[in-house]
């Protein structure tokens, strides 16, 4: 049975917002891109690197030698936002186990700090894909520097309970996952 | 250099035997998979094993298969290599050992000079990071006014990126062109600044500190 997935989130004075959490197909989808941008574009670009670099060593020409440096200064920079994309499509780091990690690294990536609160139990591969993705999702529309409390609770349906700056009370979620 | 790779990516891996030959060293093997890089190290003399992170067996076989080495030969060198820079990838690194492993970007590796760079302090016994990692553990989060990494200077912000890299005292003051003396008396600042523990003579030992402290930094604010 394919999931559904809702999430309401408020901000003072103002009606519920309501998200969607992935589906399974997106889910899928979006992993598989991640990787073929990580295995094909990726990997291919940095095997260029090497290459060039293998050119240049062979090279006895000064000016060949700083040119080839520049454009391997270039396919890096190219490599740093084929990355971001692949990391924003699907955060590598939700492809292993450890979850309360994965998120940690996540919200690493945008300088926000995550407050989480985690069920003592294991999440189902499945399931951690697509609370990971919603998390992410959402922690990729917020400022640094903004902390961020997510909660997460139960096994058949899974709820998510995302809370903005929680001292302040700005801005609060909640997210309700069926387990596939 | 004896080296071993395993590498899915069959184009990188190429690559990566004809940079390790042009650098001088010996490929005794290069595989797609962790299983079989296993194979290699328990039956042939590897001085340091290459790993790609993300191969089979999935999700992160290169963290495993690192972690069966280490266990299995100790004295066996390890270079996880990823195309992303993750605090997550580092510390998973760092947890199975704090001695002769190094883990750095694909791209940023694949160079003949520091390629061999790497893998030499790597068989030096050091820990190498990913200077790209390095340097974003140290920025300040949001520019806070009261982390603490906001009372270190420019100079000591310098120090503390290069020790998170794993450099030794030596190669610090070599790169900020400084002599070793000045280096150690900035790292005894950054140590007080931090609240870290002073006696840190053992050089991994200081490196795990330093990253523990900065990814902690991070998480906590």
């Amino acid at each position: 049975m394919p999931g559904y997935a809702l999430v309401f989130s408020a901000r003072e004075g103002r009606l519920p917002r309501l998200l969607r959490v992935p589906t399974s197909e997106t889910t899928t989808f979006r992993y598989e891109l991640e990787r073929r941008l990580h295995d094909e574009v990726a990997v291919g670009m940095s095997a260029i690197a090497a290459q060039l670099d293998l050119v240049a060593v062979a090279s006895a020409d000064p000016d060949l030698d700083d040119k080839i440096g520049s454009v391997r200064a270039t396919l890096c920079r190219v490599v740093e936002h084929v990355r971001d994309v692949g990391k924003s499509v699907f955060p590598p780091v939700l492809g292993g186990t450890d979850f309360s990690a994965a998120l940690t690294a996540i919200a690493d990536h945008r300088d926000v700090k995550l407050q989480l609160d985690l069920p003592s139990y294991e999440l189902h591969a499945q399931a951690r894909a697509r609370v990971g993705l919603l998390v992410c999702d959402h922690l990729n529309t917020l400022s640094p520097g903004t902390v961020v409390r997510v909660r997460v609770r139960g096994r058949r349906l899974v709820r998510v309970r995302i809370t903005e700056n929680p001292d302040h009370v700005e801005h609060k979620g909640r997210a309700r996952v069926a387990r596939p | 250099m004896k080296v071993a790779i395993a590498e899915d990516g069959a184009l990188f891996r190429e690559g990566l035997v004809l940079l390790l030959e042009a650098a001088g060293h010996e490929v005794v093997g290069c595989v797609g998979d962790g299983d079989s890089l296993f194979g290699i190290v328990s039956t042939t003399d590897v001085d340091v094993a290459i790993l790609d992170i993300r191969m089979p067996p999935e999700p992160d076989g290169g963290l495993t298969t690192a972690a069966r080495i280490r266990a299995a030969k100790p004295d066996v060198g390890l270079l996880l290599l990823s195309h992303y820079a993750e605090t997550h990838y580092l510390m998973k690194t760092l947890e199975i050992g704090a001695e002769r492993i190094g883990y750095r970007l694909k791209e940023r590796v694949a160079g003949v000079q520091v390629l061999a760079d790497t893998l030499d302090r790597i068989a030096a016994g050091e820990i190498v990071i990913e200077p790209v990692l390095a340097k974003r553990l140290v920025q300040n989060p949001s520019e806070r006014t009261d982390s603490p990494l906001a009372k270190l200077t420019e100079r000591e912000l310098d120090v503390l990126r290069l020790m998170a890299e794993g450099r030794s005292n030596a190669a610090i003051a070599k790169e900020l062109f400084v002599s070793v003396k000045v280096v150690e008396k900035h790292i005894a600042s950054v140590f007080a600044k931090l609240g870290l523990p002073a006696d840190q003579t053992m050089h991994h030992r200081r490196v795990l500190a330093v990253l523990t402290y900065l990814r902690a930094s991070k998480i906590d604010g």
